[in-house]
């Protein structure tokens, strides 16, 4: 399987219709209604439809020197592994995870607690966006 | 037998080898435990067979520090004391609760869990908790086995549940056809009255809120009144000794305790469907009949690590948000996708991956968007832990005095920074351990600025820590026999006597070291009484 049609599987799998819906609505809601509506300890950012690009943002806002693209690619695990034969596609990265839950090395966004993994692909999302 | 003190002929004087103070777990404990012994028992309780709002008032008091229950609501003043309302969650302490740490000040007991281990078999009995056995295993079921967390991070432990045993209905009947056991009710004991070295209790003097008064005497003494109770009675049985008896090292009342509690996270499983039944309240019944329920706890090498207290986290599940996973799976992945487009090939994958792990966040958004209230599983994590001995969480006397002119108390509780640091080092651990083993994600909460701690830090109802129990007399009140370290025929029962306290619920502890008492008693009651008077 391709990565194109990987990612089209993906995306319909996504539920398209619904996924645009939200993403309509999101776009129509003002920046700061969330922050106007606490829903008490419903996480906020995580409770957007731009979650990943939330948490990609509160990531580097507590580590800023992490503000850019390439530094963020040299701390992340080396790209150019490919997954080995017989591994699962996204085995590599939940590999990457658990050894940074194993390790203690977990960051803390908006009180969610990820692997610096995790949260570093946010941040690249972030940056990309 | 039960008698009513009202009824007893004023200005007399009772006598008992063993006068015991408060009808609750322990001295109801004590009572059953010591019949048969040849000793004659006196069990004094300040209530009657049920709730008096008059008797009820007697327990008023003062707060101040960390915000806790009023006085005379948090304690029950009739026969079966505090049992009349508890839960009857229970679990023996740990050996690591016994055990002196170097990172918690005033740490360990000056006895080890085994030698209170012989004790807990009686204590199960009395408790209804089924058998005195803790592994978790017995929750387990082929469906819903234990949480796959590995052993290095957290393991899985087990509270049982009594029914709960109301030991005032339990046990009423028992103490009734007792010959050897005298139990009055509506006995208020106002002052332990001693010898003019104030060094041995003589006499404990008695009122009732009708106004009769009169004595009891005896050669051994407990107090098992409660942890603010007992406190109360020493200070204010100042007749000789200006300080109170037991306290001229001041420690009386010190050390309070309570079993801090608090949800500080929320578990969100990446299967909504994995079996959680052991750690649910109403967990299928044990195979000796008994209920039980699981929870998450830190190992002893990981609380040593990052010098932390012992807590237990307990799943609770709630509704968070609408469970609609199994209807938009994807749904951050597809947001993510759309924004990827400038990442290379490789990284796109990638961070397609993180995204749908975190697609189960994308469920907020429909809350958020559709202003959607329905309910799915998550689940709250509450921690109920330990505290640090704190010479400052304290209870003392005050100048204003209750119905029978006895001075009332003022609560002073304590919560330290190392209790708040347990909660979120739990919480990273708890992360950890799910997060490796592919279970799913935690999230603290938010703290709530006033206090420092997330929105409904409380008590567990459990006062404890006021006469606690040290070998060395500069740190505690008791001594590894529950004996006052100053007063050789004073004992004190309940948790009281908890110098550091786990997680644990007390009540069959309490009722472990009580029987534990009883067999001492047995012994100590039959010696001359220059043995007894020996501090030896």
């Amino acid at each position: 399987m391709t990565r194109r049609e990987l990612m089209r599987l993906l995306v319909l799998a996504a539920g398209a219709p619904l996924w645009l819906t939200t993403r309509t609505v999101a776009a129509a809601q003002p920046e700061g209604r969330a922050a106007a509506r606490p829903l008490a300890w419903i996480p906020a950012g995580l409770g957007e439809s731009r979650s990943a690009r939330l948490l990609g943002r509160e990531y580097l806002a507590t580590v800023p020197r992490e503000a850019d693209r390439e530094v963020l690619r040299r701390l992340l695990p080396r790209l150019d592994h490919r997954e080995a034969a017989g591994d699962a596609p996204g085995e590599p990265l939940r590999r990457w995870v658990r050894d940074d839950f194993d390790a203690g090395r977990v960051v803390s966004v908006r009180g969610w607690l990820l692997s610096r993994t995790e949260a570093r692909l946010c941040a690249l999302v972030a940056l990309g966006a | 037998m039960l008698r009513d003190a009202r009824e007893v002929p004023r200005a007399s004087e009772i006598e008992a080898d063993i006068c015991v103070v408060g009808a609750g777990a322990a001295g109801i404990t004590l009572a059953l435990e010591l019949r048969g012994s040849g000793l004659q028992v006196c069990l004094l309780e300040s209530g009657g067979l049920q709730r008096d709002p008059g008797t009820q008032t007697l327990y008023q008091g003062a707060i101040d520090g960390v915000p806790y229950y009023p006085l005379d609501v948090a304690r029950l003043r009739y026969f079966g004391g505090t049992t009349n309302h508890w839960a009857g969650l229970s679990r023996p302490l740990d050996a690591l609760d016994f055990q002196r740490r170097p990172w918690i000040p005033y740490s360990g007991w000056p006895i080890s869990r085994e030698e209170l281990d012989p004790h807990y078999e009686r204590a199960h009995e009395l408790c209804e908790l089924g058998a005195f056995d803790y592994d978790p295993a017995l929750l387990e079921t082929e469906s819903a086995p234990r949480l796959p967390v590995g052993e290095d991070l957290v393991v899985t432990g087990m509270d049982r549940w009594s029914p709960p045993t109301q030991f005032g209905l339990a046990y009423r009947e028992d103490v009734e056809r007792a010959s050897d056991v005298a139990a009055y009710l509506n006995a208020n004991v106002v002052e332990v009255q001693t010898d003019e070295e104030g060094r041995l209790v003589r006499r404990l003097r008695v009122a009732t809120l009708d106004g009769n008064k009169f004595h009891v005497s005896g050669r051994l003494f407990v107090l098992a009144a409660g942890a603010i109770e007992n406190a109360r009675l020493l200070l204010v049985s100042d007749g000789v000794r200006p300080h109170g008896l037991g306290n001229d090292r001041g420690l009386v009342g010190r050390f309070f305790k309570e079993h801090p509690s608090v949800v500080g996270g929320i578990f969100l499983p990446t299967d909504p469907d994995v079996p959680l039944e052991p750690y649910l309240t109403g967990a299928p019944t044990l195979p000796d009949g008994g209920r039980g329920e699981a929870f998450l706890t830190p190992t002893p090498e990981i609380l040593e690590r990052h010098e932390i207290l012992p807590v237990k986290v307990k799943l609770v599940r709630t509704s968070i948000q609408a469970d609609l996973r199994a209807q938009m799976p994807g749904l951050v992945t597809a947001v993510v996708a759309a924004r990827t487009e400038g990442l290379t090939d490789g990284l796109a994958q990638h961070v397609r991956a993180v995204a749908r792990h975190l697609d189960n966040l994308a469920i907020y958004s429909y809350e958020r968007m559709f202003e959607s209230h329905v309910d799915t599983r998550g689940y709250h994590l509450r921690h109920t832990l330990d505290q640090v001995p704190d010479p400052d969480s304290r209870v003392r006397l005050i100048d204003d005095r209750d119905a029978l002119g006895m001075r009332r108390v003022r609560l002073t509780w304590k919560v330290g920074e190392v209790e708040r640091r347990t909660v979120r080092e739990a919480n990273r651990i708890l992360a950890r351990a799910l997060g490796r083993a592919g279970l799913g994600r935690v999230r603290e909460l938010e703290d709530d600025p006033d206090t420092g701690w997330p929105p409904g830090m409380r008590g567990s109802w459990h006062q404890m820590g006021t006469t606690r129990m040290s070998a060395d007399p500069g740190h505690g009140v008791v001594d590894r026999d529950c004996r006052l370290h100053d007063v050789p025929n004073l004992y004190v029962a309940g948790s009281s006597v908890f110098s550091t306290a786990g997680y644990a619920s007390p009540t069959v502890n309490i009722v472990a070291l009580a029987v534990r008492l009883a067999e001492h008693l047995r012994t100590r009651a039959r010696e001359p009484m220059a043995s007894v008077r020996s501090l030896t």
